[in-house]
């Protein structure tokens, strides 16, 4: 437990400052940012309880928006993600997926098939982005706005995100 | 009552979530609705304290750049006092109108839909409310909330902002505003089809209110876009002394005008607050 708890702890840190210190200053065609602060969601251990990851998620949501000037947002985001994921989970793996959590990370990713990967990350990523935008346009009239940016910084996030957990994967215990 | 309990124990994750849920939803609409609440102001000095040293770090990349440009401008500004002076003798009696203040941006969003950046001076500095930002090269954006040592700027780039400006060319005025998908083109409303833009027509700021000078450079045309605006009206026709109504169409066509920026929003490093000094006339005169 005791492990878990730090490798939680570690990453909270590592990917909040990633994020603040270098994404978001990423600004590519002058205004889209990777949101890599989602591996933090995406690997997060599966054995935790789901009221602990909702609050840790809730968290660290916080903690971004700190940085970000942007209250509630990424909090709101980060929250949703993390109730919905297990749901994501046994849906999109199937009779593979337990929810008692013997299995790691690391076994996700090595026994599932290619397109279980994408689907997981890319419903993970389309949620978060699209509930953060959403929030942030906060009306009617910029629908199409919204679906245009989603679709970009998913792109980009979507690349980030796969290869910074196939590189922290390599070492979970 | 027992299966209530047990009702809650099996949805306890689903509480807890809408719980959490309903307080980050407040703090969101804290923010959009008041301002000056207790949390927005802590995170505000925590994040702003974190970015100074970090913005003071990444200040030594950036200063042969800055240096060169405030040479340019120094140049320029050099060349028009000249003018000034061959022109008539300074008069001390003749009043200014605006007042400029210097300022540093320690922090600066652009990916969001809402922008804002963040300027090292605040109530202490005497900035208020409403004063507009300028950078050297053009507009950037209008202070929207102070503290006492920071201010925050609505930057150009916020689906909320208009801005009134005009077509310095032809005096036409309209109004600009952000369409949220691009870094460095704004949108410039309400301008009549009969009006001859050009593509690189220079768009300055119309002088319509005081938190911008007329004259200040915004950008230049880069697209035209044409767009079809029905106005559908009624009117009441008396016939035979019954009332009728009647809609009436009539087409008005508008341009739609894409403008490049001046201003490179995201190499922002020392900006220009305008104060202006008549605004308690203005406003008085206004009620």
């Amino acid at each position: 437990m005791a492990s878990t708890f730090l490798i939680v702890f570690k990453r909270f840190i590592f990917l909040i400052l990633l994020q603040v210190l270098i994404f978001n200053k990423f600004d590519l065609f002058g205004i889209y940012d990777p949101y890599i602060c989602l591996v933090f969601i995406l690997t997060f251990p599966v054995k935790t309880s789901k009221i602990s990851f909702m609050v840790v998620a809730f968290a660290f949501g916080f903690t971004l928006d700190l940085f970000s000037n942007s209250l509630g947002l990424n909090t709101t985001a980060c929250l949703t993600v993390a109730f919905l994921r297990s749901y994501i989970m046994s849906f999109i793996f199937g009779g593979f997926f337990d929810p008692l959590g013997l299995k790691l990370i690391k076994n996700y990713v090595s026994d599932s098939s290619f397109s279980q990967k994408i689907l997981y990350v890319s419903s993970i990523i389309l949620i978060h982005h699209f509930i953060l935008f959403s929030l942030e346009a906060f009306s009617l009239k910029h629908v199409s706005t919204v679906m245009h940016k989603t679709l970009i910084t998913y792109l980009l996030s979507g690349f980030f995100c796969t290869t910074l957990i196939y590189i922290m994967i390599g070492n979970e215990k | 009552m027992q299966q209530f309990i047990d009702f809650i124990i099996r949805k306890k994750n689903v509480l807890v979530y809408f719980l959490l849920l309903s307080f980050s939803l407040s703090l969101i609409f804290k923010t959009n609705f008041f301002q000056n609440s207790k949390i927005i102001v802590f995170s505000n000095s925590t994040a702003n304290y974190f970015n100074e040293v970090f913005n003071n770090l990444n200040g030594y990349f950036n200063l042969k750049r800055v240096n060169s440009e405030l040479a340019n401008e120094n140049l320029f500004l050099k060349n028009q006092l000249e003018n000034l002076i061959n022109k008539k003798q300074l008069d001390s009696l003749d009043n200014a109108i605006f007042k400029y203040q210097n300022a540093k941006v320690i922090s600066n969003s652009l990916s969001s839909f809402k922008n804002y950046l963040i300027i090292d001076k605040g109530l202490k500095h005497g900035l208020e409310n409403e004063m507009g930002i300028i950078s050297s090269k053009g507009i950037v954006g209008i202070i929207n909330y102070t503290t006492k040592n920071y201010s925050s700027v609505m930057s150009v780039l916020n689906i909320d902002t208009k801005i009134n400006a005009k077509v310095k060319r032809t005096s036409h005025f309209g109004t600009l505003e952000w369409d949220g998908l691009s870094g460095e083109n704004l949108l410039l409303n309400d301008i009549p089809e009969t009006a001859e833009i050009k593509v690189g027509d220079s768009i300055i700021t119309g002088g319509m209110s005081l938190i911008f000078p007329e004259g200040i450079n915004i950008g230049v045309v880069s697209e035209i876009i044409k767009q079809k605006k029905r106005n559908d009206t009624t009117a009441n026709f008396v016939i035979n002394n019954q009332v009728k109504i009647a809609k009436i169409q009539f087409k008005e066509n508008y341009l739609n005008i894409v403008v490049k920026l001046h201003t490179d929003m995201n190499n922002l490093n020392i900006v220009y607050v305008i104060e202006s000094l008549n605004k308690e006339e203005f406003k008085n005169i206004k009620k």
